[in-house]
C-alpha cells in the first residue's frame, strides 16, 4: 500500500473526524480498510454515477467539489454539496442496492477516495476494529445530516442562506447560484434578492 | 406484571423498509432482548425533557411517540414514532449530551430502551448485534435525509400525503397542532389541506 494512500487515508480521518480523534486502527485493520478504498481521478462535469445505477460506492473528496441530486418535475434537486475534507453518500441506493434516482456530478476537477460496497458485510463482519470505524463513519454523517435539518427547518431563506456563508464560504463562492439555492431549498430568484440587498 | 412478548419482526420490519433485509437470528434476537427494558408511559407524559441525555434508544412497541424542541416560542415537531418504529435524539444519544428535546407519549405507551453503551458492548461480542446496530443507524440517516430534502422541497400537500402514508389513522392518532407544527404550517392551512385531501374521494 503506498504512501500517497497512507497519507490520504489518514487526512480522510483526521478531516472528517478532527484531530484528537482515535480510529481505533491497528495497522492490519487500517490497511484492510485502506484496501477497500482507491483513489480516483474526475473531471468538471463527469458522472460518477447517473439515475438507474445501483450505488456501490461512497466517496471522501480529496480535492474538489462534488454535488448530488435527482430530478423531480424536470428540475434539477441539489441534495448534497461536498468539498475538500467531506463526504457524499447516497443513501437509499447505497444501503438497499437498488436502482438510484441520484446522480453524483464533479462541479470541479475532483480528486477522490472512493469506498466500495462490495461484500461490505462480508469484509467488516469478522474485524471488530472496521466495524467500530464504519459505525463512527455513519455516526458522524447522521449528525452532519441532522445539523442541516437544524439549519433549515422554520428558517427564513436569509437565515439559511447566511448560515451557509458563514459555515461554508469557499462552498458558496465555488458554486453556481441556482445549485446553492437549490441546496438551501430556495428558488434562484430569492437568492439573487437575498445577495443584492447584501451588497 | 403482564408478560409483553417481543416480536421479532415488529422490531426489524419498519428498518427493512428503508434498508434492506436484515438477518437476525433467534439466538442474537434473544441476547438484545437482555438488555432491554420495557416501559410504560401513560399518555402526555414527557418521559424526556431538555437538559437530560438520551442513553438509550427507544422502540415504540404499542401507542404512539412524539419528538419535539422548542425554537425560541415556537414548538416544532421533529418525529413521530408508532408501533414498530424506532427512535432518539440523534445529538443526546450519539455524543452523551444533555438534549434540547421532549419525548412525549400521545397515547398509552409502551416501549423497549435499548442502552447505547450495552448495545456497543454486545456488538462487540456478536456481529449480528453490531449490524443491527449500524442497521438503526443506516435507518436514521435515510431517514433524516428524506425529512431534510421534504422540508427543503416538498409542499406542505406533499407533506401532510407523506406524514398520512407512514403512520396510518393519522388524524385519528396524532392532534392538528402537532400535525400542523410537523408539516410547518397553521392550523388553517393544515384544515384547508386536509378538506382537499377528502374531497379529493
Amino acid at each position: 500500500m503506498g504512501s500517497v494512500e497512507t497519507r490520504v487515508f489518514d487526512e480522510f480521518v483526521k478531516k472528517v473526524f478532527g484531530d484528537n480523534f482515535d480510529s481505533g486502527l491497528s495497522p492490519e485493520s487500517k490497511v484492510k480498510m485502506m484496501n477497500r478504498g482507491q483513489i480516483v481521478k474526475m473531471e468538471k462535469g463527469e458522472y460518477l454515477q447517473i439515475e438507474g445505477d445501483v450505488s456501490k460506492a461512497w466517496g471522501y473528496i480529496c480535492k474538489g467539489l462534488v454535488r448530488v441530486y435527482y430530478m423531480r418535475d424536470k428540475e434539477e434537486v441539489t441534495e448534497q454539496l461536498s468539498a475538500e475534507g467531506e463526504g457524499f453518500l447516497d443513501c437509499e441506493s447505497f444501503f438497499k442496492q437498488t436502482p438510484s434516482k441520484r446522480y453524483v456530478q464533479m462541479l470541479e476537477p475532483t480528486t477522490l477516495y472512493l469506498f466500495n460496497k462490495l461484500d461490505n458485510e462480508e469484509i467488516t463482519s469478522d474485524n471488530y476494529e472496521i466495524r467500530r470505524f464504519t459505525r463512527c463513519l455513519i455516526e458522524k454523517a447522521l449528525l452532519d445530516t441532522k445539523k442541516r435539518i437544524l439549519n433549515s427547518i422554520f428558517k427564513s431563506a436569509k437565515e439559511r442562506y447566511t448560515t451557509l456563508l458563514e459555515e461554508k464560504p469557499s462552498l458558496v463562492l465555488r458554486t453556481p447560484s441556482n445549485i446553492v439555492a437549490s441546496y438551501i431549498g430556495i428558488t434562484p430568484e430569492t437568492l439573487s434578492r437575498i445577495k443584492s440587498k447584501n451588497n | 406484571m403482564k408478560r409483553i412478548i417481543i416480536n421479532k419482526n415488529l422490531v426489524t420490519s419498519e428498518i427493512q423498509r428503508y434498508v434492506g433485509p436484515i438477518d437476525l437470528s433467534e439466538e442474537s434476537f434473544a441476547e438484545l432482548l437482555k438488555i432491554s427494558t420495557i416501559e410504560k408511559v401513560k399518555k402526555h407524559d414527557l418521559f424526556l425533557k431538555p437538559g437530560e441525555v438520551n442513553d438509550y434508544m427507544g422502540v415504540v412497541l404499542k401507542g404512539m411517540v412524539q419528538i419535539y424542541h422548542y425554537q425560541g416560542n415556537k414548538m416544532i415537531s421533529d418525529f413521530f414514532a408508532g408501533e414498530g418504529c424506532g427512535f432518539f435524539d440523534t445529538q443526546s444519544f450519539l455524543l452523551g449530551t444533555p438534549t434540547e428535546s421532549y419525548f412525549e407519549a400521545l397515547e398509552p405507551t409502551v416501549i423497549a430502551k435499548f442502552n447505547r453503551k450495552k448495545f456497543l458492548e454486545e456488538g462487540e461480542k456478536d456481529p449480528e448485534i453490531d449490524l443491527i446496530y449500524r442497521r438503526v443507524l443506516q435507518y436514521a440517516i435515510t431517514m433524516s435525509n428524506d425529512r431534510l430534502n421534504s422540508i427543503l422541497h416538498d409542499s406542505a400537500e406533499e407533506k401532510y400525503i407523506n406524514l398520512e402514508s407512514r403512520i396510518p389513522g393519522l388524524t385519528s392518532r396524532i392532534s392538528s397542532i402537532n400535525i400542523a407544527s410537523y408539516i410547518g404550517v397553521t392550523q388553517e392551512t393544515l384544515c384547508r389541506i386536509k378538506s382537499k385531501q377528502e374531497s379529493f374521494f
